[in-house]
C-alpha cells in the first residue's frame, strides 16, 4: 500500500520540478510575505495584549509546523512522534535555566541540540520503514518517551511540571526582559522569519529538489543515484530541529516545561496544521495553526465542545480541496490564469 | 492580469488592516470609570481528563457570584464571573489564564484541578498581576512552585497525608504498602504518606507505582503485595481505581485499604460492591451532610443544588463535592478581604495580599467546610480533613481530623517576598 | 523485590493471553480497515468507546447487559456505512489526508459523547460475576468468557473470510487490489463493508471491555495506540499476523512486570516493537 499524498496518478520527478519552478516564480509570494512580515513588525506595539499573547503562541507554533512541513510535505513522511523533539526542546530550555543556569542564547542552543541529537538518533532507526510502518514506529518512539516523561518527575517534575525565571536577553548591547510582552512579540517573530528564511532556502536548493523528488518517485530518485535514506534523514532532522526550537521557545513562553509537552496531542496537532493548510507550501501549515488557535482561543468560551466544529471543519476543507486551504487558493489561481 | 491580482493582495492585505484597527478601537474604547464590575475569572476543566470535574466547579463558581451579587456584591460592585475551559493541559490552560487576563480583564483567577495547569499558570499570575486561587492539591503550589500572589485554595497532599496518617496507624493498620498512579500527583501522595506514616511508628513495605489509564491492575498488585501487609494506601481515581478496587479484591479481599482526596467522589458507594466494603477514603469535604452537619454546610448545600446525600437535585446523580468549597470559598474570601483593605484596583494588590495573609474565616454559609485560614507564610489553605467509610455500601465520617493536626511547618516565607 | 514464584508467573502470563483475545479482536477490525482500505483510522479507538458507552444504556434501557453484544456492532456497523460512503470515500487512495479526516471524526465522537454521556468515569457491573481460582487468585470468571466469546468470534470472522466467498472477495482487496478491480470486483462495496465490519469488531471489543475497564469517554486513547502497534507489528494486511501479535504483546507485558516496574515493562514492551520492526521492517509476518 503506497503511503503517499501526492494526488491524482503518479507525476513524474521532473512534472513535480516544473510545477515547483512555477511555484517559485510565483513573484507575488516574496511580495506577499514582505507585506505581511511589515504589518506585523508595524502592528505589534498596538495589539491589544490578548491578542498580542495569541500572536506570539501562534508565531511560535507556525514553526513547529513548518518545519512538519518538509517531513510530511516535502519527503511524505507521516510521523505520529514529532512531541518528541517538541518536548526535548521545552526540557532542553527549561532544565538548562534551572540547573546550569544557563543565559537564553545557550539555553536555547541546548535545546535544538538536544533535539537535533534526538531525531538523528530515532531517526537513523525509523527513517529505514517508510509508509504505515512509518507512522507507526515513531508513534511507538512517542509512546516511550511520554511513559518516562510521565514517569521520571525527579528530573521531568512529570506532569506537574518545572516553572522556570526567564532570563533576560542578551543582545551584547543592551538587555531585554522576556516579561515585556512587546520583546516577547518581536522575539518570537524574529524567530518565524529565521526560521522561515532558512526553510525557504532549504526547499529552493538542490537539496528541496531532492526531497521533491523522493515524494513524488522514491525508487525513481533512488536510481538516479541519491541516499534516499539520506535525505530523509536530513528531513527528519530538520523536522526535529524546528520543533524542538519550536519547543524551546513555547516553553519560554509559558515560563515553564511539562511531560504535557510530549504529549499525543503534539504529535497529531501538526498533521492537522499542515494537511488543512496546504502540504509543501511553508505558508499552508501557518494558516493551519491560526485557525485552530482561534478555534481553541475564541471558540472554547461559547461553546467548549468546539471539536465537533473542527472535525467537520478539517472534513469541508480536505473535501474541498485536499491540498489544503493554500492549495485551493493556488489551484483557482491556476484557473484564472489559464482563462486570461 | 498581474494587476487584477496585485490589486487583490492590497485589498486583502487592506481589509486585514482594517480589521485590526476595528479590533483595537472596541478593545480600547474607554469605560465608565467608578461603578465597574469586579471580574473573576474561572478555569474549569471542562474537557479533556479532568472533564468530570468541571461540571461542577462551573456550577459552584456560577452560584457562588449569584450569591454574591444578591447580596450586594463586593464593596458595592457587582460581580462577573469569566469562564474558560482549560482542557486538563497546562499549555492551554496556561493561554487561558492570559486570556482571562488580558482579554476579559479580570481581576481575580480560580480553579483549575489538575495541577499541571496550576504550576503553569503560577508564574503567569505574578507576571499579570493578578490573584490566583488554584484549586490542586500539589504541595509544591504552597512550596516552591508558588509565589506571592498565589493561595492555594484546597488543602494540599502534604497536609492530606500528614492528617491521615495518624489516624491510619492508630486505626487502620501498621504495615502498609502503597498503591498510586505513576505521575506527579499519585508520586507526591505515595512520599508524603510514607514520611508521615513512618513518623507515627508505621512502615511502608513497598510502594508500587503504576501508569495512568491502566484498566489491568492485577500484574502490579499479583506477587507484589507482601503477605504480611496489613494495608494499602492508594492514590487513583475514576477507572484506574474502579479497575485498582475489583483487582486488589481479587487478590487481597482480607487487606484494608485507605484511599487519597478523590477516589470515591461523586460515586455511589452501593455500587462499588464487596470490594469497597469497609473502605476508608480521605477528604477534605463529607459528601453526605451527615458528616458535617451544620446550618451553613446545609445551606450551602441548598444554593448549589445538592441534596444531603451529595445528589444533585434535578438530575438525582453524585455530584463531585471534593474541593468545590475550594472553589466556592476563596470568592468569599476576596469580598471580606477587598472590603478590609479598600481595594480598588489592580495597583492595590499589594495590600490585598497583605490582607489575605494569615486572614482567619469563620465556619458558615460562605465557610461551609468549617473555619479555615490562609497562612502567611506560604499561602496554603489550612482546614481540617476527613476520613469518610463504606459501612454496609453507605459513606459516614470515620474521623475529622482538625486544622491542627493537618498543619505542617511551612517550606517556604512569602512575606519576605516582593511583589 | 519480591521473588518470582511460579504461580504468579503463571498466572501472569495466562492473564495477559486472555485478555490478548479482546485486544486481538479490535485490533483486527483495524487490520481489516488498513489492509483493505489502507486507512489509518484514528476514530477506531473512538469507535471501541462508543461501544462501551452505547452498551451501558442498553444495560440501563433493557436491565440486560447481553444484548448488546449483538445490538451495538450491528448499531456502530450502520453507522460506519454512511461514514464511510461520505466522509472517507472522497478520500480514497491519500492515506494521510484520510488519516486526519479520521482524526476530525475522532473528535467528533469524543465531543458528542462528552456533551451527551458526560465527563464521568462511570462504572460498568460485572454482567457475571462468577470468580474462580486461577494460581491463588480469586479471578474473575468475566474475564475468561470474554476470552471465549473473542475467540469464537474470531473463529466467526476466520470461517467468513476464508469460507464465503464474499470473504474471499475481501481477502482478495487486501491481497492486491488493483487485481481484483481489474477481475470485475466491486471495490467500493467491499471498502464499505470492511468499514462496516472493521467498526463493528470495535465496538464488541468495547462492549465486552466496558466492565473490565470501565467507561470514559477518552478511553480509545488507550487502546488506539496499542492496536496499531500490534497491527504494524504483526504484518500489514497479514490477519494472523494480527492474531499472534496481540497474544504476543498482552502476554509478553504480563510476564515482564515480574521483574520490571510497570513502566519499566511498558517501555520494554515497546522496545521489542522496535527492534522486531528493525529485523522484519515489514512485521513478523509479512509476505
Amino acid at each position: 500500500m503506497p503511503f503517499k499524498d501526492s494526488g491524482q496518478g503518479l507525476r513524474t520527478a521532473s512534472s513535480g520540478f516544473r510545477e515547483f519552478k512555477s511555484r517559485m516564480s510565483n513573484k507575488q509570494t516574496p511580495f506577499v510575505m514582505l507585506a505581511v512580515a511589515v504589518v506585523v513588525i508595524l502592528i505589534g506595539p498596538f495589539l491589544p495584549p490578548g491578542l498580542r499573547s495569541l500572536v506570539i503562541e501562534i508565531m511560535i507554533l507556525c514553526i513547529f509546523a513548518m518545519g512538519y512541513d518538509i517531513l510530511l510535505g516535502f519527503t511524505d513522511q507521516c510521523s505520529l512522534g514529532q512531541s518528541i523533539f517538541f518536548g526535548t526542546g521545552a526540557y532542553g530550555v527549561v532544565l538548562a535555566i534551572s540547573y546550569l543556569n544557563a543565559n537564553l542564547w545557550l539555553a536555547l542552543i541546548i535545546a535544538v541540540i538536544a533535539s537535533i541529537v534526538l531525531a538523528f538518533l530515532t531517526g537513523l532507526i525509523a527513517v529505514r520503514l517508510s509508509e504505515a510502518y512509518f507512522v507507526i514506529i515513531t508513534a511507538i518512539f512517542f509512546s516511550i518517551f511520554y511513559l518516562l516523561s510521565l514517569s521520571m518527575s525527579w528530573l521531568t517534575g512529570g506532569d506537574d511540571g518545572i516553572s522556570i525565571t526567564v532570563p533576560s536577553l542578551s543582545l551584547g548591547f543592551t538587555e531585554l526582559s522576556l516579561y515585556n510582552p512587546l520583546v516577547n512579540y518581536y522575539f518570537a517573530f524574529f524567530f518565524l522569519i529565521i526560521s522561515y528564511l532558512i526553510l525557504t532556502r532549504v526547499v529552493g536548493s538542490p537539496l528541496g529538489k531532492v526531497f521533491i523528488s523522493i515524494r513524488e518517485n522514491s525508487e525513481r530518485t533512488k536510481f538516479l543515484g541519491y541516499n534516499v535514506f539520506r535525505y530523509k534523514l536530513i528531513a527528519f532532522i530538520l523536522a526535529g530541529l524546528f520543533a524542538g526550537l519550536s519547543g524551546a521557545l513555547y516553553a519560554i513562553r509559558l515560563r515553564y516545561g511539562s511531560a504535557d509537552f510530549f504529549s499525543f496531542d503534539w504529535s497529531v496537532l501538526p498533521i492537522v496544521w499542515v494537511l488543512i493548510g496546504g502540504t509543501g507550501t511553508l505558508i499552508g501549515p501557518c494558516i493551519g495553526v491560526v485557525i485552530m488557535s482561534l478555534f481553541q482561543y475564541y471558540v472554547s468560551a461559547w461553546w467548549a465542545q468546539y471539536l465537533i466544529i473542527v472535525g467537520v471543519l478539517i472534513i469541508v476543507i480536505l473535501r474541498v480541496s485536499p491540498k489544503g486551504i493554500v492549495g485551493y487558493i493556488r489551484s483557482r489561481k491556476g484557473k484564472v490564469k489559464e482563462k486570461g | 492580469m498581474e494587476r487584477n491580482v496585485r490589486l487583490k493582495v492590497i485589498g486583502s492585505v487592506s481589509l486585514i488592516v482594517v480589521l485590526l484597527v476595528t479590533m483595537l478601537v472596541t478593545a480600547c474604547a474607554p469605560k465608565s470609570a467608578g461603578e465597574e464590575p469586579i471580574k473573576i475569572g474561572l478555569l474549569a476543566n471542562k474537557t479533556g481528563g479532568l472533564a468530570a470535574y468541571g461540571y461542577s466547579h462551573e456550577k459552584v463558581a456560577i452560584a457562588a457570584v449569584d450569591q454574591l451579587n444578591a447580596e450586594g456584591g463586593i464593596a458595592g460592585r457587582s460581580v462577573e464571573l469569566y469562564v474558560e475551559d482549560d482542557e486538563s493541559k497546562p499549555s492551554v490552560g496556561a493561554t487561558k489564564f492570559r486570556k482571562l487576563v488580558e482579554n476579559n480583564g479580570v481581576d481575580f483567577v480560580l480553579d483549575s484541578n489538575s495541577s499541571g495547569v496550576a504550576v503553569a499558570c503560577c508564574p503567569i499570575a505574578k507576571e499579570l498581576n493578578t490573584i490566583y486561587f488554584p484549586c490542586s492539591s500539589a504541595t509544591e503550589i504552597s512550596g516552591d512552585k508558588g509565589n506571592r500572589y498565589i493561595f492555594q485554595a484546597c488543602t494540599n497532599v502534604r497536609e492530606e497525608c500528614k492528617g491521615a496518617a495518624k489516624f491510619a496507624v492508630d486505626n487502620i493498620g501498621k504495615k502498609w504498602v502503597t498503591v498510586v498512579v505513576d505521575y506527579s500527583w499519585g508520586q507526591a501522595n505515595e512520599e508524603a504518606f510514607t514520611t508521615y506514616v513512618t513518623q507515627n511508628g508505621g512502615t511502608v513495605l513497598a510502594s508500587i507505582r503504576v501508569p495512568l489509564g491502566t484498566s489491568n491492575w492485577l500484574p502490579y498488585l499479583k506477587g507484589k503485595i507482601p503477605a504480611d501487609a496489613e494495608a494499602v494506601y492508594f492514590a487513583n481515581f475514576g477507572s484506574d481505581f474502579l479497575c485498582f478496587l475489583r483487582d486488589l479484591y481479587a487478590v487481597r479481599p482480607d487487606i484494608e485499604k485507605l484511599g487519597a482526596v478523590y477516589a470515591i467522589s461523586a460515586r455511589d458507594p452501593a455500587e462499588l460492591g464487596a470490594p469497597a466494603e469497609g473502605l476508608y477514603c480521605l477528604t477534605s469535604y463529607p459528601t453526605r451532610l451527615a458528616g458535617l452537619d451544620t446550618p451553613g454546610n446545609k445551606e450551602y448545600r441548598d444554593i448549589i443544588g445538592v441534596n444531603s446525600d451529595g445528589l444533585e437535585i434535578g438530575t438525582d446523580k453524585y455530584f463531585v463535592l471534593a474541593y468545590d468549597w475550594a472553589v466556592w470559598e476563596p470568592i468569599f474570601a476576596l469580598k471580606a478581604a477587598i472590603e478590609k483593605s479598600g481595594w480598588t484596583s489592580k495597583a492595590d494588590n499589594p495590600a490585598l495580599i497583605e490582607t489575605l495573609e494569615g486572614m482567619h474565616f469563620e465556619a458558615g454559609v460562605k465557610f461551609p467546610q468549617g473555619d479555615m485560614y490562609y497562612r502567611a507564610a506560604d499561602h496554603a489553605t489550612i482546614a481540617g480533613i476527613y476520613v469518610e467509610q463504606i459501612v454496609n455500601g453507605e459513606l459516614t465520617v470515620a474521623a475529622a481530623v482538625p486544622a491542627s493536626e493537618v498543619v505542617y511547618t511551612s517550606l517556604v516565607d512569602r512575606t519576605k517576598e516582593p511583589f | 523485590m519480591p521473588s518470582i514464584d511460579v504461580s504468579t508467573l503463571l498466572f501472569l502470563l495466562s492473564d495477559g493471553l486472555l485478555w490478548g483475545f479482546t485486544i486481538a479482536l479490535v485490533a483486527l477490525g483495524l487490520s481489516l480497515i488498513f489492509g483493505v482500505m489502507g486507512i489509518v483510522n484514528m476514530a477506531h479507538g473512538d469507535i471501541y468507546m462508543v461501544g462501551a458507552v452505547l452498551a451501558l444504556y442498553v444495560l440501563e434501557w433493557t436491565g440486560n447487559f447481553w444484548l448488546s453484544i449483538i445490538i451495538v456492532p450491528v448499531v456502530i456497523g450502520l453507522l460506519c456505512v454512511p461514514t464511510e460512503r461520505f466522509v472517507l470515500r472522497p478520500f480514497e487512495g491519500r492515506p494521510a489526508v484520510t488519516m486526519i479526516a479520521t482524526v476530525g471524526i475522532a473528535y467528533i465522537i469524543q465531543q458528542v459523547v462528552l456533551a451527551t454521556f458526560g465527563g464521568m468515569h462511570e462504572k460498568m457491573p460485572n454482567p457475571w460475576p462468577v470468580v474462580i481460582n486461577l494460581f491463588d487468585v480469586g479471578y474473575s470468571g468475566y474475564r475468561v468468557l470474554i476470552a471465549v466469546i473473542s475467540v469464537v468470534i474470531i473463529i466467526g470472522l476466520w470461517f467468513f473470510l476464508y469460507k464465503t466467498s464474499y470473504g474471499i472477495l475481501i481477502r482478495a482487496s487486501i491481497q492486491d487490489k488493483e487485481m481484483a478491480n481489474a477481475m470485475g470486483i466491486n471495490s467500493n462495496k467491499i471498502a464499505m463493508a470492511t468499514f462496516a465490519l472493521g467498526g463493528a469488531l470495535a465496538a464488541i471489543g468495547g462492549v465486552l471491555a466496558a466492565p473490565v475497564t470501565q467507561v470514559f469517554y477518552l478511553m480509545g486513547a488507550d487502546v488506539i495506540l496499542l492496536c496499531f502497534i500490534i497491527v504494524i507489528v504483526g504484518g500489514l494486511g497479514s490477519l494472523k499476523g494480527t492474531l499472534i501479535a496481540a497474544l504476543m504483546f498482552c502476554t509478553l507485558q504480563g510476564g515482564m512486570s515480574i521483574i520490571l516496574t510497570p513502566v519499566e515493562a511498558k517501555v520494554a514492551i515497546f522496545v521489542i516493537m522496535i527492534l522486531v520492526l528493525l529485523f522484519r521492517p515489514r512485521g513478523m509476518f509479512a509476505k
